[in-house]
């Protein structure tokens, strides 16, 4: 039983199809000069066309090989050679919080803003924050490790009030999967993987404004405005489309019904050992929780031997034995913070498996 | 700022005495043809300044509308006030906090038409200004040389303030003017010089020279997507492409003459052609993107043995620009990308490494007679593909392929 589709999705099997069919029919490489290159080509421009429809956008788009690679590329790219101050929060994935990291090491000014119990920014320390010296804002639309949501409209409102200051979103854990209440035309740059809805894996998105002076930060052929040079799979682009597509369509319908299962989780799960990390206003998809005393990793091969799959932090850090970065950030508990397992819900996810899990959760 | 109305004054053709009604009506047609979709604007016009109601629509869109109207001098977004001095100021106060930043001066500018109004302009700039000023900080009043006027109108129709006043593209109403042929390479010039003609209210059509397999179908696909760009100018969205076979007269020149005049032939061959097309449609002049002296068959010598083939004039709106002042206007009107991608054109296949700078119409007349391509030409033209664009559907010339997702 699967409960880590927010680590990854299993991939659709019409998106997988049309990868094979892709890689037999256009493997021409789309800047070669004949008719099969300027056939994939097409093919490419046509895809980058709908992904645009069903966002709402004109950004320009990259393709990257993952969302890590895409948010290093926008964050460098609009700070190579600027000197200023840059904020993020204190709950990005690593991918962001990182970068910033290594940024602060290098001298740019950093400031983490702090999330309350909720895994929410203060859009009154953003304001305070804010001024002409601000390059660049990062925040995550959804929080991968408890689904919390960040007002992106107010925080864009706040931003585009300085001109100078970059609006970058992590949208990865939102896109198909939460009803946006900003326009994605009115972000400066944001993030998303095709991956976490359904699309295969090793493709991500950077897509940003045209006026934006993106900096490249690979040196290569001028291939994708040189931001990533280099060949890239056509095919995995065009997954990465239908798969943005067909999820995004069926946004509400699958919303609707992965609520009622976190809804039942939330109301079975009785066992006094547990806190709940996620509340009411976090992403339906995500179920986080603790279990103060009992290490996270053990919590994690405790279901495995039920047939049961969770994640412990997020994926990209699940392997260090350090508190959760998030959920010690919302409950300055430590100990909280190392018991904690992610509890993860997809469409495919069965009523059935969600009973089974609140079997074993009550059990333990 | 919830703006109520766009205020658009005309461009040049004001200068215009007798034609200005028509002139006036064409322009008018064009700006409601552009907005033909936003079914809630609403139109008003005058003899000097025509208004949208914007009614709930984005002014925003209006505004990138109007940027590809020609004809058009100005506009500016402006709230619908009651003629009363306290309720003018109190919009007024509004709309400058809304433009400035920090410290700045103004004036107030009246404009009263409605002389119902018991007051004076000056009066009326006076007492507006004087409710305004205590409201704003850092507000300074600057009648010679102020940072922003805040203009008020005073119209029997209604009240109007605004602001801003937002430049248009100028020029003539599109289509006003008659009919030009514009000469297409694929370059960075000729968009330049078909927008420039556009915006003089010349109706185009463009005709490219077409060498397979010396140029490719991306050399005519990039012809295709520039004038897509220079069609959102035009009056009904669209622009004709003539592709003209041409590949046989190239080759009979490379074949018989000597080569040092290859560049000249061919330009004379196209000159014919174009000129046949003149007289074929009803079109009155020829357009091209060259500029003094940049290539050898830009010379005043060249464009002279050039010119001989045809009495129609030949209008080379970027003939006296610098490149950087034409890689402006490109990048401006969004052609330069599409200008500089790297595909062979007709004028870059078989050019001779010392091709003659000032050529002797005698001497290059000798060599036309070797050629002898007359019959080639008639040829051209007679097997002239024809492509309508426009600049909402992107035309593709490959037999491309779509995959449903």
């Amino acid at each position: 039983m699967y409960f880590d589709y927010t680590a990854t999705t299993p991939i659709d099997n019409e998106v997988l199809d049309l990868y094979v069919t892709i890689q037999k029919k256009y493997y021409a490489n789309t800047t070669s000069l004949h008719l099969l290159g300027q056939k994939a080509n097409n093919i490419y421009e046509q895809m980058k066309k709908e992904i645009r429809n069903v966002l709402g956008i004109n950004h320009e788009l990259i393709f990257t090989s993952n969302a890590t690679e895409a948010n290093n590329l926008a964050i460098l790219g609009v700070l190579e050679n600027k000197v200023g101050k840059i904020i993020t929060t204190e709950i990005e994935h690593p991918s962001v919080f990182n970068v910033y990291k290594e940024l602060e090491n290098r001298g740019y000014e950093v400031v983490y803003l702090k999330v309350n119990s909720e895994g929410i920014i203060d859009l009154n320390q953003l304001e305070e924050e804010m001024n002409n010296n601000v390059l660049l804002v990062s925040v995550m639309w959804v929080n991968n490790i408890i689904g919390s949501i960040q007002p992106i409209k107010d925080i864009i409102r706040i931003v585009s009030k300085y001109p100078k200051a970059k609006l970058h979103i992590d949208a990865v854990q939102g896109i198909t999967k939460i009803k946006p209440d900003f326009k994605f035309e009115d972000i400066d740059l944001f993030t998303m993987s095709a991956h976490k809805f359904y699309g295969p894996k090793g493709i991500g998105v950077l897509a940003y404004k045209k006026n934006i002076d993106l900096k490249k930060r690979l040196f290569g052929s001028n291939s994708q405005n040189g931001i990533k040079p280099g060949t890239f799979d056509l095919a995995l682009v065009a997954c990465c489309a239908k798969a943005l597509k067909k999820y995004n369509n069926n946004l509400d319908k699958h919303f609707d019904y992965v609520k009622r299962l976190n809804d039942y989780l939330i109301k079975e799960i009785k066992n006094d050992k547990i806190v709940f990390n996620s509340n009411e206003n976090c992403s339906p998809y995500i179920l986080n929780l603790s279990i103060p005393g009992i290490n996270g990793e053990t919590l994690v091969h405790t279901l495995e031997a039920n047939d049961i799959y969770v994640s412990t932090g997020s994926s990209c850090s699940s392997k260090l034995a350090k508190p959760e970065k998030t959920i010690y950030a919302i409950s300055k508990d430590e100990s909280r913070a190392r018991s904690v397992i992610r509890i993860s819900l997809s469409y495919l996810t069965t009523i059935d498996e969600v009973k089974e899990l609140v079997r074993v959760l009550n059990n333990l | 700022m919830q703006y109520d109305i766009i205020l658009i004054r005309y461009g040049e053709m004001t200068l215009k005495k007798k034609n200005y009604k028509q002139f006036l009506q064409k322009v008018n047609e064009n700006i409601k043809k552009k907005c033909a979709d936003l079914k809630d604007l609403k139109y008003f016009n005058t003899d000097y300044r025509f208004y949208i109601y914007l009614n709930g629509v984005d002014y925003n869109e209006v505004i990138n509308r109007l940027n590809t109207v020609v004809g058009l001098y100005s506009y500016s977004l402006c709230v619908s006030v009651e003629p009363d001095y306290d309720k003018i100021a109190l919009k007024a106060i509004e709309l400058i906090k809304g433009e400035i930043s920090g410290p700045t001066t103004f004036k107030v500018e009246t404009n009263r038409s409605n002389k119902e109004f018991p007051a004076t302009s000056i009066q009326i700039s006076q007492e507006v200004a004087k409710r305004v000023l205590p409201k704003v900080d850092g507000l300074k009043v600057d009648v010679h040389n102020p940072e922003i006027t805040l203009n008020i109108d005073l119209r029997s129709e209604g009240t109007y303030i605004f602001v801003k006043e937002i430049k248009g593209l100028g020029g003539y109403p599109s289509g006003i003017q008659g009919k030009g042929l514009l000469m297409m390479s694929g370059g960075i010039d000729s968009p330049v010089a078909g927008f420039l003609t556009i915006k003089k209210g010349v109706d185009l059509t463009a005709i490219h020279y077409y060498s397979p397999p010396y140029t490719s179908l991306n050399a005519l696909q990039k012809v295709v997507d520039l004038l897509e760009k220079l069609a959102v100018y035009t009056s009904n969205g669209k622009i004709r492409l003539l592709v003209v076979p041409f590949t046989k007269v190239q080759d009979r020149i490379h074949e018989k003459a000597n080569q040092i005049y290859m560049v000249t032939l061919m330009r004379r061959a196209m000159y014919k052609i174009a000129d046949k097309i003149c007289a074929r449609d009803g079109i009155s002049i020829i357009v091209n993107g060259e500029s003094i002296g940049q290539v050898a068959s830009q010379t005043l010598e060249s464009m002279v043995v050039v010119n001989e083939v045809t009495n129609k004039p030949i209008i080379r709106p970027v003939a006296t620009y610098d490149k950087e002042e034409i890689i402006a206007v490109s990048r401006k009107i969004g052609t330069y990308d599409i200008s500089i991608r790297p595909y062979e054109d007709c004028c870059t296949v078989f050019v001779p490494e010392h091709p003659v700078i000032k050529p002797d119409l005698e001497k290059v007349k000798i060599e036309e007679e070797k050629c002898d391509f007359d019959d080639l030409i008639e040829e051209a033209v007679r097997n002239i593909e024809v492509i309508t664009l426009n600049y909402k559907d992107k035309y593709s010339v490959f037999d491309d392929d779509t995959i449903d997702i």
